[in-house]
């Protein structure tokens, strides 16, 4: 089917891979000697297994040699590191990390036949806290049958297979662990001599080998890539398949089928990824201590500890960007993941406005199982770094709005709201309605009053507006609109609703004027200001300030009350950033 | 479902007989149990397990094992290797890896209840069976002649 596939020459215009990264494949060997693979294969060269070949071959198969099959990654090396029992297991993971800085990716297209293993997943977190890209296989066995390492968690990708007709293959383990899917049925790749040298078999296994090929390829174009960017990539550029039906996730899939061609377009323009750290936070809560066994935190030995896990927040600007995806950077922060045991750095989004994100990570106050105090690890929350990364197109954030104006009107008033607008792109459009409880809308204009026939002081109508901005991007504000008197009808109705935000400033002249005993003065903001509106005497002395404080963009009203002064002229001075005016009013009692 | 349970079930079985050297070693380390422990036990050069505590020493006689039953998992770690600056710049801690043994028991009921008594001691951080790792690839037809996945034309 045409479109089910991961898009690889196209991604293959973009960028064909750097010879000197290397993909580890932990498995039962690869022969060296076949053509689409020779000259680079390293490591365990003695032994060429059939599985560990049809891995090779998938991901980076020699490309443009005139024979064979492509890998997704043309150019990489393959180091061939050996599974076993878990203890070999372990040695394989940790063996491929040590052996250079150059091997960004582990390939791990097995499962661990005794289950859930600490011992592995201690060499998995030794790879996430390299930097290294962890990539297995969901499991094959056509269920939601639990398989590890596709289920350790932090720093796994977990890949399960599609078909070419963008189903889920037959054998693909679900779970919510799961992350993607890649082609993985029928895959044509290197085989054994003995098998004609090529061949096309089915499994998870096949699948995880395209996305270890991807992410080799995507920190070879970006080589600042952290292991958590790659990961973030491959899932934000994955094709959302049909039976996900409108989903960004689910247990089948996970967040689709990857495209190859749309990762490596996210790390060029117009997208901008920013590789951003912070410092700092608030202890938002504790857990009572409890026993943890703790492996690898730099400074402590080995042991069971007694821990108390505090989370720690810190809410931080967002660059500007019009549509913004936050993760962190686990292998950069320092502070913990929710378990101490594997001494793994986290940092996760938990909120996001249009202008902040809100970081997560978790500092721990630990104790010998004794009770002796052994102090915060890694840090106190104040001091602790969370790296995280931004990605999308810079530009505006999308707008938000909120309405202003009186919400107890008096009867028969005619009143003023505003739509107060934060971000988006100008010009702005509107849609003004309102509700009184039947849950019917509206619309609401200049010449639409909001009418209230009842004496019910408890009743109210809400007022609405939506706003979309030039780029299409809606948001929308509401405020309830109180009756508060008794007796009625009541009318309120709205004014100058769709006036726009203002684009310069502004101080208008009072009304009334003259005025007896209050008058409003309005003004207007562009953008945010430090606003100061000031009303003297004739004599140039101050006798009130109506207005000392920051505000947002948009039109205000400030009521005057001059019930304890004399007649005569007053002066009323507005200063809003750089902006000061200057208007008389005439008091006559 | 289910039939596709038995077709792995058959495939599983067809590898295990052609492969008898591999189910030999499959079931002998399938008996074998990992522990991590903190104290209680060193191991000597050749990896041997010695100075075990008494508590480590009744519960093996509970079994009518002795130290002969436990090696060294990792008898090449280097503890020195425990602390190393990563690309990074931070500092990573690699587990003491010459705490992990590797107990043979004599069957896999005896290897779970092996790992039951363990964990209750206070000195092990955790106990666990080995295993096998097992590939996640099912061959099929070699002549089937495409790589569609890469670029899928219909």
């Amino acid at each position: 089917m045409p479109g089910a596939d991961i898009k690889a020459t196209e991604a293959w215009d973009i960028y064909t891979g750097n010879p000197n990264n290397i993909i580890a494949i932990i498995d039962v060997g690869v022969d060296p000697s076949h053509s689409d693979l020779s000259g680079k294969v390293l490591g365990d060269i003695g032994y060429s297994g059939r599985h560990g070949t049809l891995m090779a071959g998938v991901a980076a198969a020699n490309t443009n040699n005139g024979t064979g099959i492509a890998g997704l990654d043309w150019n990489a090396k393959i180091l061939s590191k050996r599974y076993g029992d878990n203890q070999a297991t372990y040695q394989a993971i940790v063996d491929a990390v040590n052996y250079s800085p150059n091997v960004h990716v582990l390939n791990n297209s097995y499962y661990l036949g005794s289950g859930y293993s600490t011992l592995v997943h201690l060499a998995a977190a030794y790879a996430y806290k390299n930097n290294r890209v962890f990539v297995t296989g969901m499991g094959n066995d056509g269920s939601s049958q639990i398989q590890y390492p596709a289920a350790f968690g932090q720093g796994i990708i977990a890949v399960g297979a599609s078909t070419r007709f963008d189903a889920l293959w037959v054998g693909s383990n679900t779970g919510n662990h799961i992350d993607v899917v890649a082609s993985g049925e029928a895959v044509r790749t290197t085989d054994l001599v003995v098998n004609n040298s090529y061949s096309s078999p089915s499994g998870t296994s096949m699948a995880a080998p395209y996305v270890s090929g991807l992410a080799s390829l995507l920190k070879g174009y970006n080589p600042s890539l952290a292991n958590d960017d790659i990961e973030n990539i491959i899932k934000l550029s994955a094709d959302k398949v049909p039976a996900m039906q409108g989903q960004n996730f689910n247990t089948q899939f996970g967040a689709g089928r990857i495209n190859a061609r749309r990762a490596l377009e996210y790390l060029q323009a117009p997208y901008q990824l920013y590789q951003l750290t912070a410092t700092g936070g608030t202890d938002v809560g504790y857990t009572n201590a409890y026993i943890a066994p703790i492996y690898a935190i730099p400074g402590l030995a080995t042991a069971n500890y007694s821990v108390k896990r505090h989370e720690v927040q810190k809410t931080v600007a967002l660059p500007s960007m019009s549509t913004a995806q936050v993760w962190g950077r686990g292998a950069f922060t320092n502070g913990y993941a929710n378990s101490p045991s594997f001494g793994m750095g986290f940092c996760e989004p938990v909120g996001m406005t249009p202008t902040t994100v809100t970081l997560r990570t978790y500092c721990y106050e630990i104790w010998t199982i004794n009770g002796q105090y052994l102090g915060w690890y890694p840090c106190q929350p104040s001091q602790v770094q969370y790296a995280y990364t931004v990605w999308g197109v810079p530009g505006t954030p999308p707008p938000s709005v909120t309405i202003t104006g009186i919400t107890e009107p008096p009867a028969y008033s005619f009143n003023s709201y505003t739509a107060n607008i934060t971000n988006g792109t100008a010009p702005f459009s509107y849609n003004w309605e309102s509700n009184y409880g039947t849950g019917t809308w509206y619309s609401v204009g200049n010449t639409n009053p909001i009418n209230f026939g009842g004496g019910d002081p408890n009743n109210y109508w809400t007022l609405r507006v939506t706003v979309t901005d030039a780029q299409g991007r809606q948001a929308q504000g509401a405020t309830n609109i109180y009756f508060t008197g008794s007796g009625g009808p009541y009318s309120a109705r709205p004014d100058n609703i769709d006036k726009p935000l203002p684009t310069v400033f502004s101080l208008d002249q009072n009304y009334p004027n003259p005025f007896n005993p209050s008058t409003t003065i309005s003004y207007a903001l562009p953008k945010e200001a430090r606003v100061k509106l000031t009303v003297f005497d004739v004599l140039g002395r101050e006798v009130e300030t109506l207005v000392n404080e920051t505000k947002s963009a948009g039109v205000y009203q400030a009521v005057f009350n001059s019930s304890r002064l004399s007649s005569g002229t007053y002066f009323y001075r507005l200063q809003a950033g750089e902006f000061v005016q200057t208007k008389k009013m005439i008091l006559a009692k | 479902m289910k039939f596709l349970h038995q077709f792995f079930a058959s495939l599983m079985l067809t590898l295990l007989i052609a492969l008898p050297i591999y189910a030999q070693q499959k079931s002998e380390v399938e008996r074998e149990v990992l522990v991590f422990f903190n104290t209680g036990i060193d191991a000597d050069a050749q990896g041997r397990a010695v100075s075990l505590s008494s508590p480590l020493d009744s519960v093996l006689s509970r079994f009518s094992l002795d130290s002969r039953a436990i090696t060294s998992a990792f008898p090449n770690f280097r503890k020195s290797d425990t602390l190393i600056m990563a690309e990074n710049r931070r500092a990573i801690k690699m587990p003491d890896m010459s705490r992990v043994f590797k107990i043979k028991t004599r069957s896999i009921q005896e290897r779970d209840r092996m790992i039951e008594a363990l964990k209750k001691m206070p000195n092990v951080l955790f106990a666990e069976p080995n295993g096998v790792c097992a590939p996640t690839a099912v061959p099929n037809d070699p002549s089937f002649g495409s790589q569609w996945a890469l670029r899928n034309t219909g």
